[in-house]
């Protein structure tokens, strides 16, 4: 991966809104993201993570507002910006009848690659993520983390500088969660700007921001540690825990319900 | 060209079931050598060679149902998830569009291609020049309902509803076409309606070929079909942009 090529600002949103039929999903979001951070997407179901990756993916446009991604107009070039982005959707987006290695190597004759460049940019990537013993299998025959990091692989292949992740750890075991971050936490350093949708505090803990969606509207857009000092006091007694349990699942549990009552509490401030 | 990578790899699904290639074939071989051969000797039987009349026709069926079935590609690709990768690649929309309408059509003429070697059993005779001129045919034929097939589809996000809609849009237009019996025979009516079915100008440029009895001229049917895959291929595109942004 060329590092210069994440010179380029990552994403740049500006007054982004997005209305589906009569609905209001999305509403004045504006938001920097710079290259080499994770952001952690968070919000209840239904407050608009899938939409904005929708929007951010060119798979769908706004009813008003820009989005630049590495310093290319997505709504004006939706092309030119689809090759700065590698996108991980919620549920497989791959050809189950087909080996891995025929749907990398269609996808990454999709992007462009030629030749012996396809071979090339396969060994490696499968390398990296450690998908080699899976070249020949058929994509239906995966467990969900390979097939997580086959969607990874997919979504890499042309090296794009922007990964958005809708829920890419659904499903898995915290084992396989594990090895998947890891692997964000790489790419991250290499200079990505990687945007990721999750429902898992222990995800959002471990990005370098968290960006608090609620309704269509972003409540907040900040490191895990400076989201949990705003936090209201918790109005709700805690479940009965047991003695064993650990100050750290006290902390976390404290965390999500304090969370879940801000985002049931009308907005004060964002 | 992205659209290549569409035909190779709904071509390397289609082989991975071999049987269901062979299987597609029984349908049309029944027409041919049962239904045929009854109507030789009663309804027909002072035209000469029924079942040589009746070949074009199903030769026509198969490229039809084919092209069309191959659609059904579409909306696995949706169901499965795989068409949202391909509209996030840099593949533009009327790449993904005309490489759908290239796999159909390639699906359709190897189809096709199996059932040539009965036309001479039939007494169909299949000169060099006559067979160039039949592919070529057989090519418009396949990539309008490739495009028709595509069109349909569209809409639909179940692989298990699509397949009854195609029978409700092909079996129609393969009874009014002709492909069985003379239209000239048939009602008025529905000869009225058969000049409404673009299955009806593709059954008679491959019968004027290779039996020489046309209802109309090759030219005007070539240019019918011509115009029937203009506008298919039209809205499918189009229905590809309208999956989100271009």
């Amino acid at each position: 991966m060329n590092a210069s090529k994440h010179r380029a600002p990552g994403i740049e949103v500006c007054q982004l809104q997005y209305r589906l039929k009569a609905k209001t999903i999305l509403q004045s979001l504006s938001f920097r993201l710079h290259p080499g951070t994770i952001t952690a997407l968070i919000g209840k179901n239904g407050a608009g993570k899938s939409s904005l990756l929708s929007l951010l993916s060119t798979l769908a446009l706004p009813a008003a507002g820009s989005i630049t991604l590495a310093g290319i107009d997505a709504i004006r070039a939706p092309r030119k910006a689809r090759e700065q982005i590698g996108v991980v959707f919620q549920t497989a987006a791959l050809e189950p009848s087909l080996s891995v290695a025929e749907n990398l190597y269609a996808m990454a004759y999709m992007q462009g690659l030629r030749g012996v460049r396809i071979a090339e940019r396969l060994a490696e990537l499968m390398a990296e993520l450690e998908i080699e013993p899976l070249g020949k299998r058929r994509v239906k025959t995966l467990s969900g983390g390979e097939t997580r990091k086959v969607e990874l692989a997919r979504a890499l292949i042309h090296e794009p500088p922007i990964l958005l992740l809708d829920e890419p750890t659904q499903g898995l075991d915290p084992i396989a969660r594990h090895h998947f971050w890891n692997t964000l936490q790489r790419l991250a350093g290499k200079g990505h700007t990687i945007l990721l949708a999750t429902h898992h505090t222990d995800e959002a803990m471990r990005a370098s921001q968290v960006m608090l969606l609620d309704q269509g509207k972003m409540r907040c857009l900040a490191p895990w540690d400076e989201l949990v000092k705003t936090l209201p006091p918790v109005r709700s007694r805690l479940p009965a825990l047991s003695g064993t349990t650990q100050d750290a699942d006290r902390h976390s549990l404290h965390t999500v319900l304090a969370l879940g009552e801000m985002l049931t509490t009308p907005e004060t401030s964002s | 060209m992205s659209c290549l990578c569409i035909v190779r790899m709904d071509i390397l699904r289609f082989l991975q079931s071999p049987w269901r290639i062979v299987l597609t074939l029984v349908q049309p071989l029944l027409y041919l050598f049962i239904f045929g051969a009854a109507l030789q000797s009663g309804t027909y039987a002072e035209m000469a060679g029924y079942q040589s009349y009746l070949y074009p026709g199903i030769l026509c069926m198969i490229i039809m149902f084919s092209a069309v079935s191959a659609a059904i590609s579409l909306v696995h690709d949706r169901e499965a998830g795989f068409l949202r990768a391909l509209l996030v690649s840099r593949a533009s929309r009327w790449e993904i569009a005309l490489g759908k309408i290239m796999s159909g059509t390639a699906q359709a003429l190897l189809q096709s291609l199996l059932v040539l070697p009965f036309g001479p059993l039939l007494g169909v005779g299949i000169t060099p020049p006559t067979l160039m001129m039949l592919l070529i045919e057989m090519l418009l034929i396949a990539m309008t309902f490739s495009a028709i097939g595509l069109m349909v589809a569209l809409p639909f996000r179940s692989v298990l509803v699509f397949p009854v809609m195609s029978n409700l849009v092909l079996l129609p237009m393969f009874f009014l076409s002709g492909a069985l019996y003379p239209i000239d025979l048939a009602p008025r009516w529905v000869g009225a309606l058969a000049k409404l079915d673009p299955a009806t100008y593709a059954v008679d440029l491959l019968r004027g070929r290779l039996c020489s009895i046309y209802l109309q001229p090759a030219l005007t049917s070539s240019l019918i079909l011509t115009a029937g895959l203009t506008v298919a291929s039209l809205v499918v595109i189009t229905g590809f942009y309208r999956a989100g942004n271009r």
